[in-house]
């Protein structure tokens, strides 16, 4: 794996607040789900990484170039899909409209060639037939699309998608990942998202913060096989587990650690991942 | 997927030109300038239809609300300009944007240079204007006997262009000073209000100089009995009923009107060189054509008065 993301001991704060405390890591090729809390520095690590700010300490590599230098800067935008949490279109403008607006700030000059990418990403997000539609007519999904559609001008080297599948119903949800996934098999991809399901479907690293630490970076299947013997099953509560809740089938799905007649069930990536947050201290599980 | 460098690709032109064209398109067809710029045709070209001079409500009212007539287009434009500036905010597309090659810098650049369309679009106006006058033979300057029919000339025409331009650019300029649009439209409507609607307040020696609108005459204290003083035979006269005092008044003052538009041109420059510092550039030539325009400006117009 040819690293296209390199974080070395990366902090960014807020006023007094670390948002990113002493963050490493190394991403490459593929998708990268970023798995946390609210608060926990998912958006601050995405935006470091779309240049959008900078870090207080600690070095940035990204796609081998510098983004502290502002040709280095230059250089990482010009490859760069940013998708943020939120977009915030221009409302009077059509989907074409605020498309080809976009495709100016990157550069993309030449008119013909503007209008022939923005009819590509329309296509591509299934909003070919919306190009003329008025961003404030459209559903919160499909402003969503739009979002990832102004991200996917210029073929990016280098995707950051913030939260990309809040809003879309499952269908949609499928067409992105088949979209981010065959976007991903030259390029990188770096999305955020609270649903381990779509970090399950089509990442092929996650990484976990909490509280501004990494406190995971991995595959998708090491993350799970945390939970391996941790996962079980009753009838009622277990105040011995560490969390737990009521299935639909109305037993209780429990994780931490087992009694020893414990019914155990297979772990999933959810269940690692809520036992990776609630319970492992930081530097038992980092890689 | 292609691995394809976008921008060093496709860099023939810089963005900012081809935001400038998006820019000026949107700007010409913002509802404040079309109003602005309805509200001055009805005013200033409506009457003139008929190629005959309009009746006159006071001695030289066209004279005076020749330029200061458009000040509806003036104010839209400093509106527009300020909607468009300030589109990207907190909130809206300011985090996208920052991701993006094109900087802030470039992005006011580009809608800096948008002021071409609102600019040709008074200087439209103004020619139409200009022409049906004309074609009615001018308008009555002075009062009798001393009147004469007066048609604007062509670098006089320039001005409401030139005070569009400015408008434009303060109204960038304030967005990019705060993002508040609120704070804008009353700075706008004060402003407005203060220097066009009270012209007449500022049209003497030395506010005459700095306030935007120029005044399209030059004049002279004649005292308050006509019989009192020489007048020269080509010189019109009005009479001020308020302070009892006759005027002689100069038509045709190329010299201090150019002097005020080179002075506006100038302080347009340093409007935009302001917000472009505040987008981060450091657009050192500007500012200084700026102030240089500006001196220059000033100082024809303090000796033309002198002279």
């Amino acid at each position: 794996m040819s690293t296209q993301i390199r974080l070395a001991g990366v902090t960014k704060r807020f006023r007094s607040r670390a948002a990113l405390s002493l963050v490493s890591a190394e991403i490459g090729h593929g998708v990268t789900g970023v798995l946390g809390p609210n608060g926990a520095g998912k958006t601050t690590l995405l935006r470091l990484v779309a240049t959008a700010l900078q870090p207080d300490t600690g070095e940035l590599d990204i796609l081998g170039y510098d983004p502290a230098a502002a040709d280095g800067r230059l250089a990482i935008r010009r490859r760069l899909g940013y998708l943020p949490q939120d977009v915030g279109m221009y409302s009077g403008f059509t989907v074409r409209e605020f498309v080809d607006y976009v495709a100016i700030l990157k550069e993309i000059t030449d008119r013909n060639e503007r209008r022939a990418e923005t009819d590509r990403v329309l296509d591509e997000v299934g909003l070919g037939d919306r190009a003329g539609q008025r961003i404030r007519s459209l559903s919160g999904g499909m402003r969503r699309r739009v979002g990832l559609a102004q991200a996917l001008l210029g073929n990016p080297a280098l995707l950051v998608l913030d939260e990309p599948t809040v809003g879309l119903d499952p269908v949609l949800r499928l067409q992105f990942r088949e979209l981010v996934s065959r976007y991903a098999t030259t390029g990188t991809v770096l999305l955020s998202t609270h649903l381990t399901e779509d970090v399950a479907a089509f990442c092929q690293t996650v990484l976990v913060i909490e509280g501004g630490q990494l406190i995971f970076a991995g595959t998708p299947a090491a993350l799970t096989s945390m939970a391996d013997g941790r996962v079980w099953t009753s009838a009622g509560p277990d105040a011995g587990s560490e969390l737990s809740w009521r299935g639909a089938d109305g037993r209780y799905r429990h994780i931490g650690d087992p009694p020893p007649d414990a019914e155990l069930l297979s772990a999933t990536l959810e269940d690692a991942y809520l036992l990776t947050i609630r319970s492992l201290p930081a530097q038992a599980v980092r890689r | 997927m292609t691995d394809t460098i976008t921008g060093i690709a496709r860099r023939q032109n810089s963005p900012h030109v081809a935001l400038a064209l998006v820019e000026t398109w949107r700007a010409v067809r913002h509802p404040a300038i079309l109003l602005g710029a309805a509200v001055g045709a009805v005013l200033l070209i409506g009457p003139w239809l008929d190629l005959v001079e309009p009746t006159q409500q006071y001695v030289n009212e066209t004279y005076d609300l020749i330029w200061v007539g458009w000040s509806p287009l003036y104010l839209g434009a400093f509106i527009a300009a300020n909607m468009i500036a300030n589109r990207e905010r907190d909130g809206t597309t300011s985090e996208l944007f920052r991701g993006m090659p094109a900087d802030l810098a470039q992005r006011t650049r580009g809608i800096l240079m948008a002021v071409a369309g609102p600019a040709a679009l008074a200087a439209i106006l103004a020619a139409a204007q200009r022409s049906l006058i004309a074609a009615a033979g001018g308008f009555t300057a002075g009062s009798r006997p001393n009147i004469a029919k007066v048609v604007p000339t062509w670098p006089e025409t320039l001005t409401p262009a030139i005070i569009t331009i400015g408008a434009f650019v303060a109204g960038v300029a304030v967005a990019r000073t705060t993002q508040s649009r609120s704070i804008a439209m009353v700075f706008g409507g004060l402003f407005a209000f203060t220097f066009f609607v009270g012209y007449w307040m500022w049209w003497r020696f030395p506010f005459i100089v700095v306030v935007p609108a120029p005044l399209p005459y030059g004049y002279d204290d004649l005292g308050a009995t006509l019989e009192q003083v020489e007048v020269a035979d080509s010189a019109l006269t009005v009479f001020d009923a308020s302070s009892t005092t006759w005027y002689g008044i100069e038509p045709g003052l190329s010299v201090p009107v150019a002097g005020h538009l080179v002075y506006l041109a100038g302080v347009a420059l340093l409007m935009a060189a302001w917000a472009l510092r505040r987008s981060g550039a450091a657009p050192v030539r500007l500012a200084l054509s700026g102030v240089f325009l500006t001196v220059i400006g000033v100082v024809t117009q303090v000796v033309a008065h002198y002279a």
